[in-house]
């Protein structure tokens, strides 16, 4: 299946060169390694993330599109739904009975018929909108609801660094 | 002895498919003309036996004459074993069990079910459910009149090759029991008796088909319940008859099998159906290795009818080649609404992305709006990954300019 799962990836890679959706870029990192991408993700306008840049990983396993790829941030990040260390808690990320923090709905999971694409455009609304119940970052969470102005900041400053704005 | 499953109950094909084959063929016009000689014959019986008086002798005699209808031809072992008990318990097999039993032993009840049943005249009542009243009602009234009785307490005919769990509640109410071992063959063409999708009225016209159908019946030792409970003295009944046969006293029940069959014919439904859709999909005759790509293909895209990858995979040949054809729009379809998996996201994505927006131009160097858009894709790796890094540059660079533009920073741009 490794066959049909960089065909696949091409025709996603080609997809997004050439009609990528408003602020993002994504490709492999070196194509001698399909499975390993990197995605530009722009922050969405209206919401504090508005106007950074922020690069992450994508990292697809050899039976793509069977199964979802692995996200994670590798810049620095303050999200609800993205783990300390940069790891995308989402559910679009997760097969149907995988579900690791057990509140998911059934609804908006991995499945072959997903795209890079559509994960990353999940990837920006969950930017624009976190799910405060997901605890993948539980401080995040918490800020989030308690301390908007805080997080905001915060955010802000995030916004700044990816920007290489002191 | 290995362990029976319940699809090792059931016989699938009702001719054999070994060098017999030709033999099937070359009898096939006999059979036909002996299956119509033969039913005008039993239709005449059942209308004779409308007229005879209520006797068991006018019974036996009829179920006799039945029996030569249906070409029932009974061997018996160990009689000398036969007490003349006045019940009979044996493994079930065939419909026609009972008659088998009444050539050999004289008038027999049949406790099951039969579809002799519904005809008057023969004197086969029906019983109804063991745990009624009706049954217990009906059976002291056949008691006290002196008739034996034949019963299959599996309450499911079987292929022979194990025996089921047998429904204890019969047990309650005899006291002497004469087990019997039943098997059923064919001699010369080896038509099954029963196949999982046959009906009663099929199992019929195939008695009346094959030149006969031969019951060898062995008698046990007759066995007393003393003061045994239902449950124990079913289950010695039960061991007796499996060893006998030397066959696999199952733990499976007649509803085990009645689910399982049930499942497996709608199984095979669904498999026809598909069948179907892909042949009148105009797709050539149905080829393994073509089904086995289609369904890798159809893995990968759920959404897509079986019939369109089919039909794209009986063109390329190749799954790859297929998944790329469907990942640019090459194969047109009908989405299919998916039932199996709840995903109300794969609805909303009938189309792979690279179809819903191919046919727009690709142009835009313009990166004030975002647009991150490449000019072409690149013939080779390097041009690619060098697109790919310009245009990330160009992202951050657009992005940095419009914020210290909107917050009017004093940084160089």
């Amino acid at each position: 299946m490794a066959g049909s799962a960089l065909r696949r990836l091409m025709a996603e890679y080609k997809q997004l060169t050439l009609n990528p959706p408003e602020g993002i870029i994504a490709g492999p990192i070196n194509e001698e390694n399909f499975f390993e991408w990197e995605a530009l993700i722009t922050g969405p306008e209206g919401t504090c993330f508005e106007g950074g840049v922020f690069p992450a990983k994508l990292t697809f396993p050899p039976d793509y599109p069977l199964s979802p790829p692995k996200m994670q941030f590798t810049c620095d990040i303050f999200h609800p739904n993205i783990y300390s260390d940069g790891r995308v808690c989402i559910s679009i990320l997760h097969a149907p009975g995988d579900d690791p923090m057990g509140y998911e709905s059934s609804a908006e999971r991995w499945s072959p018929v997903q795209s890079v694409e559509k994960i990353l455009l999940s990837v920006i609304s969950m930017l624009a909108e976190p799910n405060d119940e997901s605890g993948a970052n539980v401080d995040a969470a918490k800020m989030w609801r308690e301390d908007r102005n805080q997080f905001n900041e915060i955010a802000e400053k995030l916004v700044r660094k990816t920007l290489g704005i002191p | 002895m290995v362990n029976l499953e319940a699809k090792h109950f059931f016989n699938y094909n009702r001719f054999p498919c070994n060098e017999k084959a030709v033999f099937t063929i070359i009898y096939a016009p006999i059979g036909f003309i002996l299956m119509v000689l033969r039913s005008i014959l039993a239709l005449f019986i059942v209308i004779c036996a409308q007229v005879l008086p209520e006797s068991q002798s006018s019974h036996y005699l009829v179920h006799n004459l039945l029996s030569f209808c249906f070409g029932i031809n009974v061997i018996v072992e160990n009689v000398n074993q036969n007490k003349n008990s006045k019940i009979y318990v044996g493994n079930y097999l065939s419909l026609f069990d009972h008659l088998a039993i009444s050539k050999a032993f004289g008038f027999v009840l049949p406790l099951n079910n039969t579809p002799l049943r519904s005809l008057p005249g023969l004197g086969i009542i029906n019983f109804g459910s063991v745990c009624t009243d009706d049954f217990k009602n009906n059976l002291e009234a056949v008691k006290s009149k002196n008739v034996s009785l034949y019963l299959c307490p599996e309450e499911l005919p079987t292929n022979g090759k194990g025996i089921l769990k047998f429904n204890t509640k019969y047990f309650e109410f005899f006291d002497e029991i004469q087990p019997i071992c039943v098997t059923v063959k064919r001699p010369l063409l080896d038509i099954s008796v029963s196949t999982i999708s046959s009906t009663c009225w099929n199992d019929i016209i195939y008695f009346m088909y094959s030149p006969c159908t031969i019951y060898t019946i062995k008698i046990l030792p007759a066995l007393e319940k003393k003061n045994l409970s239902g449950e124990e003295f079913a289950s010695i009944v039960r061991d007796n008859i499996a060893t006998e046969l030397k066959i696999e006293a199952s733990s499976l029940s007649a509803s085990d099998l009645l689910e399982w069959s049930k499942r497996h014919m709608l199984e095979e439904k669904r498999r026809m159906q598909e069948r179907a859709r892909i042949h009148s999909g105009g797709s050539q005759i149905s080829n393994p290795e073509l089904e086995r790509m289609a369904s890798l293909v159809k893995a990968v895209f759920p959404n897509i009818p079986i019939v369109a990858i089919y039909s794209d995979l009986a063109i390329t040949r190749n799954i790859d080649t297929t998944i790329t054809n469907i990942l640019d729009g090459r194969v047109r379809y009908m989405p299919e609404t998916q039932r199996s998996t709840p995903s109300p996201s794969a609805s909303q994505s009938v189309t792979p992305p690279a179809m819903k927006t191919s046919n727009i131009p690709a142009s835009s160097t313009n990166f004030t709006q975002f647009n991150t858009a490449a000019m072409s894709f690149g013939k080779n790796a390097n041009e690619r990954t060098k697109s790919f890094k310009e245009r990330k540059e160009q992202l951050i660079a657009a992005a940095r300019r419009r914020y210290i533009e909107k917050h009017n920073l004093d940084i160089p741009l």
